[in-house]
């Protein structure tokens, strides 16, 4: 469904993706995993082109992913994605961050697409905050509602970048389990993340990346009891403990 | 000069002055808000060189001095066939300058948005268009209430410069040179005037805060 081919960006001087192939099918949940600066946030990015390449291919269902205009923004329909930073419409109440999308982008009837914002608004568990804005919720809330309002555009695969970095502990689990709940249902996803408790509950497959490159690949349980890199056996002992 | 020796010569001239310069002051405020939104939609835009216009429109209007754009209008541009009476001159200058500071007012109030919403806005399928109505403009309207409130108290007080042509009915500013010239005021007929300048900005300000308050964005 995505696939990456020889994708190569640079910073500047800095050359942050090293010839990056990758790819991910229908249904599978791949994580990315790496030290900071490694180049995944910038990785996943790229797949719905808020990050621009140098060269190589992103490929979203055997087609390549279109350059600009309306191409694009209807790729980006059918591609969720969830930042680290939540990034809700913070003058628009909860429910209609959920329905903008849909009304805006789908041109659904408003009153259907706010039935399923709330629909979605209670399966992450935050119902009863639709007529709040933003601010008046927690971190791990409002990060709720960021992927209830990916899903009300249905989505064919999601994007997740660093979505409980920037959480209170105690609201990791929260947002974990919405994410668990999804993999489970059979969603296409690529978390960047360093939960490993989620990579080895639901992760078909683990990217781990350094320095712009994917240095090793396999299943979730495989690379973090037996890594086979130097610089990821390194890397695991450094978040021990996470 | 008694206050109602002054009252009862020029009383009606007052109210009329006084009017003036509102219909000035309004007229020009809402023509400088939307050429502001234009100008700042030309400055944000994907478009290189609209973007380069729109911040050579406020370096221009911003550094001008207003005066000289208003005897430009009057006294320059009839030579070039181009003749505007009194009021649509004070008003056009107005505009001008004023939106080169509204724009300014806009562009803060944009970067107090952040690049993250506009990204989760291209992410869902937004067009430039779409992220600009539901999510650019909304914002900056609300966050620069209260510079556009400053704003409208300084409009107000440009149209001061009416006095400097032949306006019929004058303006405050203007009705005081007349009321000097025509016999000795003293000091009365400016504080008077200055009385009604700053009554007004006051309850402008009152209004801005009022308004403020409603839409204000929790963050």
């Amino acid at each position: 469904m995505i696939e990456l081919r020889h994708v190569q960006k640079h910073f500047g001087d800095l050359h942050v993706l090293k010839d990056i192939n990758l790819k991910v099918e229908k249904g599978e949940v791949v994580v990315l995993i790496g030290p900071s600066g490694s180049g995944k946030s910038t990785l996943c990015r790229t797949i719905n082109r808020l990050e621009t390449i140098d060269s190589g291919e992103i490929l979203i269902d055997g087609k390549p992913l279109p350059q600009e205009g309306k191409e694009l923004a209807a790729t980006r329909a059918e591609i969720g994605m969830v930042f680290q930073s939540f990034n809700l419409f913070a003058h628009k109440t909860i429910l209609d961050n959920v329905t903008m999308g849909p009304v805006e982008v789908l041109h659904r009837d408003r009153k259907e697409a706010e039935a399923e914002a709330m629909e979605l608004l209670r399966r992450v568990g935050v119902a009863e905050q639709a007529k709040k804005v933003p601010a008046q919720l927690s971190g791990g809330q409002q990060q709720r509602v960021a992927i209830a309002r990916s899903l009300a555009m249905h989505p064919k695969a999601m994007l997740f970048d660093e979505p409980t970095s920037a959480l209170d502990p105690e609201m990791i689990n929260e947002v974990l389990d919405v994410m668990v709940g999804l993999a489970r249902e059979g969603m296409t996803m690529v978390v960047v993340t360093h939960e490993m408790s989620f990579a080895r509950r639901v992760s078909d497959r683990v990217e781990f990346m350094a320095d712009g490159q994917i240095l090793e690949e396999g299943d979730p349980n495989e690379f973090f009891d037996h890594p086979k890199t130097e610089r990821a056996r390194e890397f695991l002992e450094s978040i021990k403990g996470h | 000069m008694s206050l109602q020796q002054l009252f009862s010569t020029y009383g009606g001239m007052y109210v009329k002055a006084y009017a003036a310069t509102l219909e000035m002051t309004v007229v020009s405020f809402v023509g400088a808000m939307v050429l502001a939104l234009l100008v700042t939609i030309a400055r944000v835009c994907p478009i290189s060189p609209l973007r380069r216009l729109g911040d050579f429109y406020v370096q221009v209007f911003r550094n001008v001095a207003t005066i000289s754009l208003l005897i430009i209008f009057y006294y320059a541009f009839p030579y070039l066939g181009i003749v505007w009476n009194e009021m649509t001159c004070v008003i056009v200058t107005t505009i001008l300058v004023a939106a080169s500071f509204g724009s300014e007012n806009f562009m803060s109030g944009i970067n107090t948005i952040g690049v993250g919403q506009i990204e989760a806005a291209r992410s869902l399928g937004l067009s430039f268009g779409q992220i600009l109505r539901q999510v650019v403009i909304p914002q900056a309207l609300r966050s620069a209430v209260l510079p556009m409130t400053n704003l409208l108290v300084a409009v107000m007080l440009t149209t001061a410069i009416g006095s400097q042509v032949p306006l019929n009915p004058q303006e405050l500013t203007g009705l005081v040179s007349y009321i000097n010239t025509m016999s000795v005021g003293g000091i009365l007929p400016f504080a008077v005037s200055a009385l009604l300048y700053a009554g007004t900005a006051f309850l402008i300000g009152l209004a801005g805060n009022a308004i403020d308050k409603r839409v204000r964005i929790l963050r």
